[in-house]
């Protein structure tokens, strides 16, 4: 097969795709079998704490409330953001130590460039989210819980599309700026604000929370939540066409 | 007519409130190696970025062979060979590897031409890039720079991190370029490597274009520093006043001073004494400039 700029991207991506396979599954078997335990003990029933419920963990005795605490509320978005972050700032990172001067100075164009390279992203999301989620229906019925794999399917491909938008949000900024180092601070600050607008805010607050559209309908309880996915991957759609715009009219790395 | 290779018109580019190039007029007929020489911060670079399209002119217009880099495109990359300034290279992937994707993305690289250039560069195909060292990276980049045989190749400060041998190796490579009918826009701060295989050469200081020379002119004023260690105490007057020689300094048994074109006056002063060694150097791009071009800023 010929090599492209979208292949290459995902070789040099393959060994992190791996680590982060294991860390993920390593994060469902670790939490969710365990849920018995826990439960049997008693330890899981506190409901009525306001914080716990804000926050979106306030239902620990339920098997989807206790999969929805441990891995959908805050674990799960924290990790797959992390790794979407971190693989979009490569190409502003590229940029600035240089190499991308090298690649640029090819038959290649700069929004071919930069689709691709948001391509790639995607297809390696699509394949940790692959693995995070037979990880999850692997793990739950480890611990015998009683969740349809199709709803824990349909909340981890919303996770999926959550961590791509941060990730195309940080091509944008890289894109944008040029600079890894605003990229990564200007989309981790996006997300923080997001996940407290969605925990802590008000209603019209909280529609404005990408966190929401993931994980505000509880899809773990209550299957596809299409609307939601729609505005995820609108969002993200946005966000790579206005980097591709930007990119294709500015001075590379000054 | 002709088309220019490059041809610059009134070319400016400001970062900010810093002017790197102020008005650059340029060109480069085809099939020229063209000498672009410069002490660093001179512009050179922001010039050739321009060429290819990384960087977009505030003012003024440049074409390469006959198109605005930007309109021009990956086509008209196509046809240009580029050895970036601060080449950069990363990842596990090996050289081979880098260069075969490279390939792929240029197309009219013929089998075994990579392989060629690598032996003729002693370079290891077979090793990890960011493993590599400064000067085999850089041979790295000339590889990739020439193995489509461009029609332009736009090289900037292709010697840094070579060794002589390989100095050597590299100017044969442009000498066969230009034999070929390939034009060569090489940007350097050391005189004499534009001078043993460039026809013309600009001289850029601070962003504008100090003068255009020939260079077998600039090699028949070629400068030296030269140092003359002596068997005994010389007498300063010995050396003042011969023709081509200044700037005379006698510090005991060692005499200092720069020549300009012939030594033959200097040597002949000089075999009059016993004679331990001679040390000749290129004065560095800054001394030259001052020397040629002092009085007239």
């Amino acid at each position: 097969m010929k090599r492209s700029v979208y292949t290459q991207a995902l070789r040099d991506q393959r060994r992190s795709l791996l680590i982060w396979a294991i860390a993920l599954a390593g994060v469902a078997f670790i939490y969710i079998p365990s849920y018995q335990t826990y439960r049997d003990q008693g330890i899981l029933d506190m409901k009525g704490n306001a914080m716990f419920d804000a926050i979106g963990v306030g239902d620990l005795a339920s098997p989807v409330g206790y999969l929805n605490s441990a891995v959908f509320a805050l674990m799960g978005p924290l990790l797959m953001i992390i790794f979407a972050v971190s693989a979009g700032a490569r190409t502003a990172g590229q940029e600035e130590s240089g190499v991308l001067d090298l690649l640029l100075a090819q038959p290649i164009g700069r929004v071919s460039l930069l689709l691709q390279r948001f391509a790639a992203l995607a297809t390696a999301t699509a394949l940790l989210t692959g693995a995070f989620l037979l990880a999850l229906v692997g793990a739950a019925a480890a611990g015998d819980m009683d969740v349809p794999a199709a709803d824990i399917a349909a909340a981890t491909v919303g996770l999926g599309l959550l961590a791509l938008l941060f990730g195309a949000l940080t091509l944008l900024i890289g894109a944008a700026s040029g600079r890894r180092a605003i990229a990564i601070a200007g989309s981790a600050v996006l997300a923080v604000l997001s996940y407290f607008a969605n925990t802590l805010g008000a209603d019209w607050l909280r529609h404005l929370s990408p966190f929401y559209h993931f994980n505000g309908q509880t899809p773990l309880a209550n299957g596809w939540q299409w609307s939601g996915l729609a505005v995820l991957a609108g969002l993200t759609a946005l966000a790579i066409t206005a980097g591709a715009w930007r990119f294709g009219r500015r001075d590379l790395a000054v | 007519m002709l088309i220019a290779a490059v041809r610059a018109a009134g070319l400016v580019k400001r970062y900010g409130n810093r002017t790197a190039l102020h008005g650059l007029d340029i060109e480069v007929a085809p099939g020229e190696v063209f000498g672009f020489l410069g002490p660093n911060g001179a512009g050179k670079t922001t010039t050739i970025r321009l060429m290819l399209d990384l960087i977009r002119p505030t003012a003024g217009t440049i074409e390469v062979l006959g198109k605005d880099p930007r309109r021009g495109g990956p086509q008209l990359r196509r046809r240009i060979g580029y050895l970036p300034g601060e080449l950069h290279l990363e990842g596990r992937q090996t050289a081979a590897d880098l260069l075969a994707f490279l390939a792929a993305r240029r197309g009219g690289v013929r089998a075994g031409r990579i392989t060629e250039l690598a032996e003729l560069l002693d370079l290891d195909l077979s090793r990890q890039v960011r493993k590599l060292s400064k000067g085999n990276k850089q041979k790295v980049g000339i590889v990739q720079a020439f193995m489509h045989d461009p029609a332009l190749l736009v090289l900037d400060e292709p010697t840094s991190g070579l060794d002589p041998l390989l100095q050597h190796r590299f100017l044969d490579l442009v000498r066969a370029a230009r034999d070929d009918g390939r034009t060569v826009f090489m940007s350097s701060h050391v005189l004499s490597e534009v001078q043993e295989v460039a026809d013309r050469a600009v001289i850029m200081r601070g962003g504008r274009v100090l003068a255009t020379e020939d260079v077998d002119d600039l090699r028949k004023r070629a400068l030296r520093n030269v140092e003359i260690a002596f068997g005994g105490p010389v007498a300063l007057a010995d050396f003042t006043g011969l023709p081509g020689v200044r700037d005379v300094s006698v510090d005991g048994s060692v005499l200092r001073c720069t020549t300009e074109g012939s030594a033959d006056a200097l040597v002949k002063a000089a075999a009059r004494h016993t004679v331990h060694s001679i040390r000749s150097t290129e004065p560095d791009l800054e001394e030259i400039f001052f020397a040629y071009y002092g009085g007239r800023e």
